[in-house]
């Protein structure tokens, strides 16, 4: 079922057709829109310079209908090192559009939780999205933990 | 970039990266690791996987790194000292020396108590 853009009514009557496809159709899927989903269920590391899958499951597929859609990323990361810098950044339909999240690495080991929510506009139809990471250096390796969740929603 | 993945049931980054940078040169740009399988990130121009199969093949992850030999030396160490200084600094011990040393021996008692704080000692 596809959006259909809402007909300006003037004078001609109102009739269960245009109802069911203008505001019924249009309803169910404001109600129900594009989402999917990922969470991790492994420990995952690198410690590439350039930026990376963090792993195939975290690249999501989605259909549109138009729009914007929001994706969100949140887990727990360290790096066995001081000075290191992470970043996480999304790749979408085979681009890397750059960094969402960056954070320098203070202490040695220890658990930090990283986050971004982001808005991406984009057309109509299939999408691929994929969550990206990358290192400032290769002397560190970053670790993100088990338990990571990725998600991306058609918001408008 | 191309990303070849291959299994391996330890790994040890540091090492494995050493390899590779070692064998690979400039084509080497990254390893990942998701679960039991390793993905070695190398430039588009590289064609060797063969080399990549068996530096991943013959790597002991029980080896230990320079850095992580480093470490694990000064962990060691700090293991002995712990062992030898189990005791704080007594201040009377220095009743007798000269005001400047008493003060510094009073300086270092402050900080080897905040130290046993922060370690849960007590």
């Amino acid at each position: 079922m596809a959006w259909t853009t809402p007909k300006t009514w003037t004078s001609e009557p109102l009739t269960s057709e245009d109802m069911n496809t203008y505001i019924r159709d249009n309803l169910i899927i404001l109600k129900d829109p594009a989402t999917v989903t990922a969470e991790t269920s492994s420990d995952h590391s690198t410690n590439s310079t350039s930026y990376v899958d963090v792993d195939s499951t975290l690249r999501l597929n989605i259909t549109t209908e138009g729009g914007d859609v929001m994706v969100h990323f949140h887990g727990s990361v360290r790096i066995n090192g001081v000075g290191t810098s992470y970043y996480f950044g999304l790749d979408v339909d085979g681009t890397n559009k750059g960094t969402e999240v960056q954070r320098e690495s203070t202490t040695t080991d220890v658990e930090n939780p990283v986050s971004f929510t982001c808005l991406l506009e984009l057309d109509p139809g299939s999408h691929t999205i994929a969550l990206q990471w990358k290192n400032s250096s290769s002397g560190h390796t970053t670790l993100l933990l088990s338990g990571a969740k990725f998600w991306i929603r058609e918001v408008s | 970039m191309q990303s070849i993945s291959a299994g391996i049931k330890r790994v040890n980054l540091d090492v494995l990266d050493a390899h590779f940078r070692q064998a690979l040169d400039v084509a080497f740009i990254g390893i990942s690791t998701v679960g039991e399988q390793v993905v070695i990130h190398v430039e588009d121009s590289f064609d060797n996987v063969e080399e990549i199969q068996r530096i991943v093949q013959e790597h002991d992850a029980s080896e230990l790194s320079p850095r992580q030999h480093t470490r694990q030396q000064r962990q060691a160490a700090i293991q002995v000292a712990r062992q030898q200084e189990e005791d704080v600094l007594v201040l009377t011990d220095f009743s007798d020396v000269d005001p400047l040393v008493r003060l510094l021996a009073r300086k270092v008692r402050w900080l080897e108590l905040e130290l046993r704080d922060l370690r849960g000692l007590e």
